[in-house]
């Protein structure tokens, strides 16, 4: 199945801003995130605009961007 | 610190701090080792001033009664990483209650400053008075504590803050300082001066990066108190590093949190400045005084665009390795690197960037760098004038000052200036008496008088419980985009849980890009490390919880009503379309989330005040 894939900030550097990739079907946030090689914690995972859980699976079609959760200061 | 026993929870009394009293009307001074009462003293910060100020009455800052109180945390001065950080604490002539009465404040910086105060003696210092002429304090290491003496600062006065720095360490070359700008000379005319203090890099480079202890005006204090700069000598006495410590530190680098803010070419994101790559992902980057327009026009402040003009440093405080700060370098016409332009951080390239309508990198380096050279609080001075930009928009038949408009560089740097040199009273004490003057509150964006950070207030209804600052005593401020959770028990649980605990970095000396929560055991073993006294999470946890709790009970000492207790009315009566994060913010919401939180925190608050 075919899902958009969008990064932000440092995320980006050495990978894409956006970009449409090819995954198995059910296949969860979690995979998308170790595919492209992204440190798990401290991520914020959006499907559709919407927050998720790692584990959460994904449609053909969904949009999944991935964000680093940073802090004020 | 004198510490006579290893546990300071059996017996706080078995740990004993040096204070040192200024009286600067007679120019006199004492010293004595203090006890501690409790595990709020022993930790330091704002959990030992506040329960100084709790003593005292004080209904308008600036009177002689109000003391200005300056003091580090346990860990200030330690081998542990980020322990540089010293407090200033009195009643602030900027933040007061609606019924005129000022809240007590704390504000905290980094620098060598706070390393070097301990290492001269003291712990403590408590200013009281005023002196009758323009002075600075310095401290001296001696035989028995700190030597004190207070001189004649004329010279000083009109000096930009980095002037200052540079002017005393030509006579103090083992010094690190506390200085405040020309705002906080005119203190009269501008509640929003802040602490200068400086850097070694500072001091080496000649260039001017300072840190600041910035919120709620304690430059202005100093100004009041005459007390014009503080020099803090001795040498070095930073202590070995055991192999406990070394993994200590390694543990501060290492752990995802601090991660987080280390340079991009270490792995990190780049410091606070990446916040906005993530907020504008929800169209939740302020504009306009933190109205998003829902458009790409704050990606000219994007780390990509900047770097096109501009070499980037990352730098970092004394023995820091987190290396956060993100120096912005001119380029020469050759290509080389020339002068410091300013430091970027998310509060000032927001505030002085995408909320007053400036999305051009060199056009906010000036900005920043005035304020700082000028000695303001960024978030104050920042959040004032995107109000009074606002207002100029809605008024454009009977506008203020000259007509000023979002974007109007050069007549916004005038209104800085003009700010910081004591002439723009309107600006200088704050948007919620600006606002109060002009009668349109409702998109005044403060809570409980002190200016909101560059954070959108509808995505965190928690900044109506922050004590000290929206995020600097409140960490909730990233909680929606982080976590997405829009549910009530989500919001009392993390207010009143997790959130309220941030200020624990506050007392204990390190810096929050630390990184993690006070429950995690990194914190005890620093400290167990650093003194060799033992005191478990949770009584760290607990100690900081009572001196939050002492905060908000202080506050509605100081005349805080309900109601005031809220956000800017504009979040409830006009939400923001073009943000993309969940609208959950709404009165209903609202005032069941205060109903809940205050049901937990009144019963524990009873007891905290003499």
């Amino acid at each position: 199945m075919q899902i958009t894939v969008k990064l932000y900030g440092s995320l980006c550097i050495g990978r894409f801003n956006s970009a449409l990739c090819e995954y198995p079907d059910h296949c969860t946030v979690l995979t998308i995130v170790k595919s492209l090689g992204i440190p798990s914690e401290y991520l914020i995972r959006l499907r559709n605009g919407s927050h998720v859980q790692f584990d959460e699976v994904v449609q053909d079609g969904d949009t999944i961007s991935l964000l680093p959760m940073l802090d004020g200061g | 610190m004198r510490i006579l026993s290893q546990n300071p929870v059996a017996d706080t009394s078995s740990v004993l701090y040096r204070r040192c009293v200024i009286d600067l009307a007679t120019g006199t001074s004492t010293q004595n080792d203090v006890p501690c009462k409790n595990l709020e003293d022993v930790l330091g910060g704002f959990g030992r001033s506040y329960q100084i100020l709790a003593e005292r009455r004080i209904s308008e800052a600036y009177c002689p009664e109000n003391p200005l109180i300056l003091n580090i945390g346990i860990l200030t001065g330690s081998t542990v990483m980020t322990g540089l950080r010293s407090y200033f604490s009195s009643y602030s002539p900027l933040k007061h209650s609606k019924k005129g009465l000022p809240s007590a404040m704390w504000s905290a910086g980094s620098g060598n400053f706070g390393n070097k105060l301990k290492w001269s003696g003291v712990d403590e210092v408590i200013f009281e008075n005023r002196s009758e002429v323009p002075v600075y304090a310095v401290f001296s290491e001696g035989e028995n504590g700190a030597n004190v003496e207070l001189k004649s600062a004329t010279h000083l006065l009109g000096l930009t803050s980095h002037e200052k720095i540079m002017a005393l360490q030509k006579e103090y070359t083992d010094a690190h300082f506390a200085v405040i700008g020309p705002a906080g000379e005119n203190f009269n005319n501008v509640y929003m001066g802040a602490v200068v203090l400086s850097t070694d890099n500072q001091l080496k480079s000649g260039e001017g990066k300072s840190r600041f202890a910035g919120r709620g005006g304690m430059g202005s204090m100093m100004g009041y108190k005459n007390l014009i700069a503080i020099v803090a000598r001795s040498s070095d006495k930073m202590g070995k590093i055991t192999p406990d410590m070394r993994d200590v530190n390694r543990d501060v680098i290492k752990n995802g949190g601090s991660a987080r803010f280390q340079p991009v070419s270490q792995g990190g994101h780049g410091g606070t400045w990446a916040n906005i790559d993530v907020l504008q992902a929800f169209h939740a980057v302020p504009e306009n005084n933190f109205r998003p327009k829902g458009d790409e026009d704050v990606a000219g402040l994007f780390r990509g665009n900047v770097e096109k003009d501009f070499d980037i440093q990352s730098e970092a405080c004394f023995r820091c390795g987190i290396r956060c700060h993100n120096n912005l370098f001119h380029r020469n016409a050759d290509g080389s690197r020339g002068a410091l332009a300013a430091k970027f951080d998310f509060e000032p390239l927001i505030l002085f960037g995408s909320n007053i309508g400036i999305n051009n990198g060199r056009q906010v380096t000036e900005l920043i760098h005035l304020c700082d050279s000028l000695g303001m609080d960024a978030i104050s001075l920042g959040t004032t004038i995107s109000y009074l930009l606002e207002y100029n928009a809605r008024h454009p038949e009977q506008p203020l000052c000259d007509g000023v408009g979002f974007g109007q560089f050069d007549k916004i740097r005038d209104l800085i200036v003009q700010t910081g040199r004591g002439n723009l009273c309107a600006v200088g004490r704050g948007v919620m008496r600006l606002s109060e003057q002009t009668g349109e509150t409702s998109y005044a964006m403060h809570v409980k008088g002190l200016e909101l950070p560059a954070y959108l207030p509808e995505t965190n209804p928690a900044y109506a419980f922050a004590i000290a600052g929206g995020h600097m005593s409140m960490g909730t401020h990233m909680y929606l985009a982080k976590e997405g959770k829009t549910g009530l028990d989500d919001w009392v649980e993390v207010i009143t849980r997790q959130g309220l605990l941030q200020v624990g970095y506050d007392m204990i000396g390190l810096c929050k890009f630390v990184g993690v929560g006070m429950g995690h055991e990194l914190i005890p073993r620093a400290i167990s490390e650093a003194t060799g006294l033992k005191v478990s999470s949770e009584e760290i946890v607990a100690a900081v919880r009572r001196a939050y709790l002492r905060g908000l009970a202080l506050e509605l000492r100081q005349g805080y009503e309900d109601d005031e207790y809220t956000l800017p009315a504009q979040v409830f009566e006009n939400p923001n379309p073009k943000v993309t994060l969940p609208a959950f913010v709404t009165p209903e919401f609202f005032a069941q989330m205060k109903q809940k939180v205050w049901a937990v925190f009144k019963p524990e608050m009873k007891g905290l005040l003499p």
